[in-house]
Order: structure tokens, then C-alpha cells, then sequence
């Protein structure tokens, strides 16, 4: 159906995490594609193995065997500074946890990204309350995190996730300290502005409600791909980004190395 | 990340762990100033004795005798085993490593007149080698030093010329030099850039009228006869010297052949006339216990050595000592207590250091415990991008800065407690040694901007080196477990 090249392409992915004398199976032969501007959700039982899933594809893991291929290149055979490079160039991240630096005043936070890519002060800061206003923040920068909700906060680290324009997000159970009216609005929010880039943006999760934000469901059970399940819109997006997608690749694929 | 990005985010971390940033920097200030406050010691210690030296003139020179000189008769044959001060001698130290210029001297016994006053004695000859009197510092006052070629041309002393005494006047003191060597205004009797001034080295004829053929009579005895006297001519006066050498002060300079010549002369005169008995101080000169007859030496009196580095003194003296010469330096008796002061100061060095050293690993400690602390928070800048090289930054200018700060702290105390120890600091506290320089302003500790300067980079240096594996430790986390844990 797909006729350009994934984003993502995980090949046999297995990783074995070695417990003593046991060893644990988290993940086991799991083959899947990640395009470019869809929403994907990871939907599993506790101990099934998404975490694992999701961190491997970020560059935070690495698969005992099998292969990862961003953009046709294996994230597995990438030292630690180039994963770092890999991290701060492509990728964007929401904690389930949020994850935010004390020290640092909600606006600071934001632009952290893009401090460790050497933006200048100014620019930082503009792009910065851009994505505070976004969020819908705008009064908030000089808010340190603890003086900030749980949902604001989040809003913070989703913020932060995006200001640097990243090809994907992802989401480890971004709702799950949350509850549900603000789970939803923070779900909006999210998907808004991926689909408003045509940003990648993979989300872990065990709630169904959140699933059905996706474009496409990959159900996990025992470390293994349980069944894939495409949405509708799926298709209507799909033909529309086609084309673009193949321009982004191609320029961007000169950047990375 | 930019390096300004990266010492704000420093700042503000040690910022907000106020107290602990403030005991570990306590550390580095107690090190670094008891390093400074130690060395300033040290420097001031040099200080004085550098201060001390430049009081006693000419500190490079070494005084080397005749050891031949030690004998006032006869000439035997444990005598010639003595070695001579002679130019062969002259020329063997000329060669110790060290040495610069070496000039002989050799005393003359010899006498000045002009009209009714003279210089009987007290106004000491002294035959130099006209070529090394600059090398020596001797500096002119008026006129100019001597030169090769001189022969009865004459330098004075700053106050040779107040030696002059009435012939006529029953009083043979001369204190009217010691007086103008305390600074007292004496008037001279004798301008000596005009008046005609004659010299012999017999002393009979400033006792008398300027003839000779006065004829002196010495009872039964034939009347020795009477040496011409010549006349000479002042070509320069030395200025003053360092230290109000007396010797050289009340010295009359001449060229060293002239001297040796009248020496010579003055040996055989003596040998002629001396029908009597006298016993008479032959100087360098010496009988030969065969024959009685006196023979001219090649000898000197002294050798002057001029050492080119003060350190090295102490090694040529020794080594011309070592050869049967009699040797001094004027800082002979300084070596032992530099001795002492070095091995205290370098005992209190290593106090300094070992202070520096607990400061150091009390920064590892506090970097340490930061990366336990931060490590979801390094962690999480991993996950966001931080690159592995900014992480490490972050952690190593931290330490520095601890360093950094903890020294300028150092410093400034440094300088209070200098201020401290030379405003309130009795000199007898040294032990009562350098009482007798007893100046005012005699420091007691003293820190010059580089040694400042010098602990600050130091300190710095301490906190990145401190740093390091801390940092390295922050770099080399996994991200994954960082996030994790909670
Ligand atoms: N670092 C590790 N060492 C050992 N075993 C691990 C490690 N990380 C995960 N596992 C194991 O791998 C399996 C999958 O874990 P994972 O964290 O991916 O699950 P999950 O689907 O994210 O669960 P949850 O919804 O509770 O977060 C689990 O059995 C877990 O115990
Ligand atoms: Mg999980």
C-alpha cells in the first residue's frame, strides 16, 4: 500500500535481557514500519514489552538481535555520540513522569533542546514561548516546575518534545498520571500538533481510549506483535503525505550521518 | 551546548546547592591560602636576605689569600711545599665553572707626601690589575679608573685623600678618616687633583725635607741611603663604595706591576740596610734559608674571584679552599641559616600542598554525590539530546568553578592574613635573627600578583582535575536506568 520508504523499519527486533542464570524474552521477533506523518500507538498489558519496544527505536536500547533502520540506516550500529547526535536531531520525547529539570523555569525547560543544539539565546527563547503558547502556557514561563499542576506540567514536556521540530515523538503512557478530562485534552493537544507538522509520533499505552487517537494500533502481547489494526484515516493521510515525504527524506538523509 | 549556556547552567546548579557549594569551596580556600600565606613567607624570607646581602656590598666576590703570607720568616722547606698565590694560580681558578673574573692584588708598603702632610699609614695600597677594576665594580667618582699602560697614575678612595696628616703635628691618629667614613664633614688638607703629591716606599722622607740628600744618621752605622721619592699623579676618585668598605674607601689603587716592582725594591732596600737586626715584615717577598738572600716572588697578596651567580659561591669557594687556599665569601656565614630557612620552607610547602590535596578530594566527593543526586536528571538531558561531550562539561567547569571560586576566596584571605602578619608581627617572633636590621617596613610576608595569580590557576586546575571522574562517571550513564530510577 506504502510504496516509499519507512522511517522506521524494525527487521526480527529480539531482545533478551540476561537475569542470572535466566534469561528474560522482552521482546521476540517483531518486524514492524513506522511511516512518516502517522500516529501509532502501542497498546499491550503490563510486562508485554512496549517500553522496550519504544526505547529501541529512540536510540536509548539496543536489540539483542535484528535490526532498526531509520531511514534505511541500522540505529544499532550507531556509538553513543552518534545516538546522542540521532536523539537531538530526530526524535522528541514525553515522559510518563514528565521528566522536567527543577532547577530550570518552565520557558527553560522548553528550550533545553535546543540550547544543546547551540541555538542562540534569542531565537531559543522565541521558538520556545511559541510552543509555551501552543500548549497553552503562554503566561507561564517563568514558572518553575513545582509551582506547575501535573497536567501543566505535561504540557511543559510536550512542549519540549516538539520545539525542535523532531521527525518522531514518543510517548511512554503520557496520560498515565493523569486523570481523565485532562488525559483527553493532553491527547488533543498532542496529536494537534503532530498532525499540524506531519509529525511521527508513536505512544505507548493500555488504554483503549487513547488508542483510538491512532491511526494505527500495534497490539503487543509477550514481547510479540499481536495483531495491527489501521484506522480509517489512515488512508486519507496517507495519500496526501506521500509525495512531501519523499522530498523530507531526501534532504534530511544528507544531514544525518 | 555554548560555552556560556553550559557556565550558567554550572552556575545555577552550585547556586542552588548553596551550602554544599560553600563547605566544599571551604576546603580550596583553607588550601590555596595556606599555600599562598606559605610561600609569601618564603618570599619575604628571600627578600630580607636579599636585603641583607645588597647592605654588604659586593656579595659575588671571593677573597682568596696567600697562604705564604702566613709565614714572617724564613722561607723553609715546609714552606715550599705551601702553594703560591701566584699567576699560575690566578689562572687555575679563572678556570672553576662559576668564576667570571679573577683579579690578583698585591698591598704596597708605600707613602705619600705633599708639602707638610702624608700618609704614613692607614691609607693602604692595594696593586690591582687596571683591566679588572670595572668587572669588580669600582665606580668612579671623579676622573676615571685605571688602564692598562698606568704606571705612577693613581686612583683614590671616596675618602683616601682625609688619610693626609700634618707631618709637623705631634698626633699621628687618624681619625679624621674614621670620621669621614661616619659621614662627618672633614675638610681635606690636600687637593689631590692639584697639588704635587710624591711617593716612596721609604718612609724616611716624609719625616724630613724633601732632599736626598739628607743624610740620616743611624749611629756607628753607615746612613742607608735614601730613595728618591717620585711623583704621582691622581687620575680618578672612587665613589663611595656599598656597604662603606673601609679598605677600599681609604685605599690608594695602583697598577699591579707597579706595585709588585716597588715591592721588589722595597725588599732589597730593606736587605741592604737592614744591618741591624730588625725584625721586618718581608710581605710575599722571602729569605732563602741557605743563602739569606731575598728573592722576589710572583706571589699575591690576595685574589679577588668574581663568581657570575651568587648560588654558585659557596661551590668555588669550597673548591678553592679544597686546592690549600684560605678563602671567604662575604655571605660565608649566611649559607647556613639560607640552609635552614630553604628545608622549613619546603617543609611547610608540603603542609600546603597536603591541604590543597584533602581540598581536591573533597570537591571529588561533592562532584560525585551531584551525579548520584542528578542522575535522573542527566538521564533526561541524555533522552532530549545532550550530547555525551556537554554532559561531561557540564560536571568538569562545575568542579573548576568550585576551584576557581573556592581559590579567589583563597587569595583574598591570603591577603588579609598577609596584611595581618606584617602589621603585627614583632621580628623577635623569627627568633630575634634579623633584629639587627631592625628597618621599618621589613615584611614578613609578601604576595606578588603572580603568586595570586598562580593559586587561582592552580585551584582551578585542582577543581577540573577533581572533576574528572565524576564527570566521567555523569558522561558514561545509561540513560535508560537514569530515567528509571526514582
Ligand atoms: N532492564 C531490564 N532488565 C531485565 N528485565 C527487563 C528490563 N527491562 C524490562 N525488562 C523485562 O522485559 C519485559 C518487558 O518490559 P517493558 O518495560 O517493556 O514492559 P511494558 O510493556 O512497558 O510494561 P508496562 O506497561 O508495565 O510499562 C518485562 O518482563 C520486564 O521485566
Ligand atoms: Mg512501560
Amino acid at each position: 500500500m506504502l510504496t516509499s520508504e519507512p522511517l522506521f523499519k524494525l527487521q526480527n527486533v529480539r531482545k533478551i535481557y540476561p537475569m542470572g542464570e535466566e534469561r528474560i524474552v522482552a521482546l521476540d521477533d517483531v518486524s514492524l514500519e513506522f511511516h512518516k506523518g502517522k500516529i501509532y500507538c502501542l497498546l499491550g498489558t503490563s510486562g508485554s514489552g512496549k517500553s522496550t519496544l519504544l526505547n529501541m527505536i529512540a536510540g536509548l536500547e539496543k536489540p539483542t538481535k535484528g535490526s532498526i533502520l531509520f531511514k534505511g540506516k541500522p540505529l544499532e550500529k550507531l556509538n553513543e555520540t552518534q545516538l546522542a547526535l540521532y536523539r537531538q536531531r530526530y526524535v522528541g520525547f514525553v515522559f510518563q513522569s514528565y521528566n522536567l529539570m527543577p532547577t530550570l523555569t518552565a520557558l527553560e525547560n522548553v528550550t533545553l533542546p535546543l540550547t544543546f543544539r547551540r541555538v542562540p539565546k534569542k531565537i531559543r527563547n522565541r521558538k520556545a514561548q511559541e510552543m509555551l503558547d501552543a500548549v497553552g502556557l503562554s503566561n507561564r514561563g517563568k514558572h518553575k516546575p513545582s509551582e506547575l499542576s501535573g497536567g501543566q506540567q505535561q504540557r511543559v514536556s510536550i512542549a519540549r518534545a516538539f520545539v525542535n521540530n523532531p521527525e518522531v515523538v514518543f510517548a511512554d503512557e503520557p496520560t498515565g498520571n493523569l486523570d481523565t478530562r485532562t488525559t483527553l485534552e493532553m491527547m488533543d493537544l498532542i496529536t494537534g500538533i503532530a498532525r499540524k507538522y506531519n509529525q511521527t509520533l508513536v505512544i505507548v499505552t493500555h488504554d483503549l481510549e487513547i488508542a483510538d487517537y491512532a491511526d494505527q494500533i500495534i497490539r503487543i502481547k509477550d514481547g510479540g506483535v499481536d495483531g495491527i489494526e489501521d484506522k480509517v484515516a489512515l488512508k486519507t493521510t496517507t495519500v496526501e503525505t506521500a509525495e512531501e515525504e519523499s522530498i523530507a527524506v531526501k534532504t534530511d538523509e544528507t544531514e544525518f550521518r | 551546548m555554548r560555552t556560556t549556556d553550559i557556565l550558567l547552567m554550572c552556575l545555577r546548579n552550585l547556586f542552588k546547592r548553596k551550602l554544599r557549594t560553600v563547605l566544599t569551596m571551604l576546603g580550596v580556600v583553607l588550601g590555596t591560602s595556606s599555600i599562598i600565606v606559605l610561600v609569601s613567607l618564603g618570599l619575604a624570607n628571600n627578600l630580607r636576605f636579599e636585603q641583607q646581602i645588597a647592605t654588604m656590598g659586593d656579595v659575588n666576590v671571593i677573597t682568596v689569600h696567600n697562604p705564604r703570607n702566613m709565614w714572617w720568616s724564613g722561607m723553609d722547606d715546609q714552606q715550599m711545599e705551601t702553594p703560591n698565590l701566584d699567576s699560575d694560580a690566578s689562572r687555575s681558578f679563572s678556570q672553576i665553572p662559576g668564576v667570571g673574573v679573577v683579579s690578583p692584588m698585591l698591598r704596597g708598603e708605600l707613602f705619600f707626601r705633599s708639602g707638610n702632610y702624608a700618609i704614613a699609614w692607614g691609607g693602604q695600597v692595594i696593586g690591582i690589575d687596571p683591566e679588572s677594576m670595572a668587572d669588580f665594580g669600582y665606580e668612579i667618582f671623579e676622573g676615571r679608573l685605571l688602564q692598562d699602560g698606568d704606571n705612577l697614575e693613581v686612583v683614590f678612595g671616596y675618602n683616601a685623600e682625609r688619610n693626609f696628616l700634618n707631618t709637623t703635628s705631634q698626633s699621628w691618629s687618624n681619625e679624621r678618616f674614621w670620621l669621614s667614613m661616619i659621614g662627618e664633614e672633614v675638610e681635606t688638607y690636600v687637593d689631590i687633583w692639584n697639588d704635587r703629591i710624591t711617593m716612596s716606599y721609604d718612609s724616611s722622607f716624609i719625616f724630613g725635607a724633601e732632599t736626598q740628600d739628607q743624610d740620616i744618621a743611624f749611629g756607628d752605622i753607615d746612613a742607608p741611603r735614601p730613595i728618591r721619592p717620585v711623583a704621582i699623579q691622581v687620575v680618578g676618585r672612587l665613589a663611595r663604595s656599598e656597604g662603606d668598605d673601609w679598605t677600599t674607601d681609604g685605599g690608594i689603587f695602583m697598577n699591579i706591576e707597579t706595585v709588585r716592582r716597588l715591592n721588589n725594591d722595597a725588599r732589597r732596600h730593606t736587605q741592604e740596610n737592614n744591618m741591624w737586626g730588625v725584625d721586618v715584615d718581608y710581605g710575599t717577598s722571602f729569605i732563602n734559608a741557605r743563602t739569606g738572600v731575598v728573592q722576589d716572588d710572583a706571589g699575591y697578596d690576595m685574589i679577588l674571584v668574581r663568581v657570575s651567580n651568587l648560588d654558585d659561591v659557596s661551590q668555588v669557594r669550597q673548591e678553592i679552599e679544597s686546592r690549600g687556599f684560605p678563602a671567604h665569601s662575604p655571605t660565608q656565614w649566611l649559607e647556613g641559616i639560607q640552609g635552614m630557612a630553604e628545608s622549613q620552607q619546603q617543609m611547610l610547602a608540603a603542609i600546603g600542598v597536603v591541604s590543597l590535596l584533602v581540598a581536591a578530594i573533597g570537591i571529588a566527593n561533592t562532584m560525585v554525590m551531584s551525579t548520584y543526586e542528578r542522575t535522573r536528571e542527566i538521564g533526561v538531558m541524555k533522552v532530549i539530546g545532550a550530547a555525551l561531550s556537554d554532559i561531561k562539561k557540564l560536571f568538569l567547569i562545575e568542579a573548576a568553578l568550585i576551584g576557581l571560586f573556592g581559590g579567589l576566596i583563597g587569595v583574598l584571605f591570603s591577603y588579609l592574613v598577609s596584611y595581618l602578619l606584617n602589621t603585627h608581627t614583632n621580628m623577635e617572633f623569627m627568633g630575634g635573627m634579623f633584629d639587627w636590621i631592625g628597618e621599618p617596613g621589613t615584611v614578613v610576608s609578601l604576595i606578588p600578583t603572580w603568586l595570586g595569580g598562580l593559586a587561582l590557576l592552580f585551584s582551578s586546575l585542582i577543581g577540573l582535575i577533581s572533576g574528572y571522574f565524576p564527570a566521567r562517571r555523569a558522561m558514561r550513564l545509561s540513560a535508560l536506568n537514569a530515567i528509571r530510577t526514582e
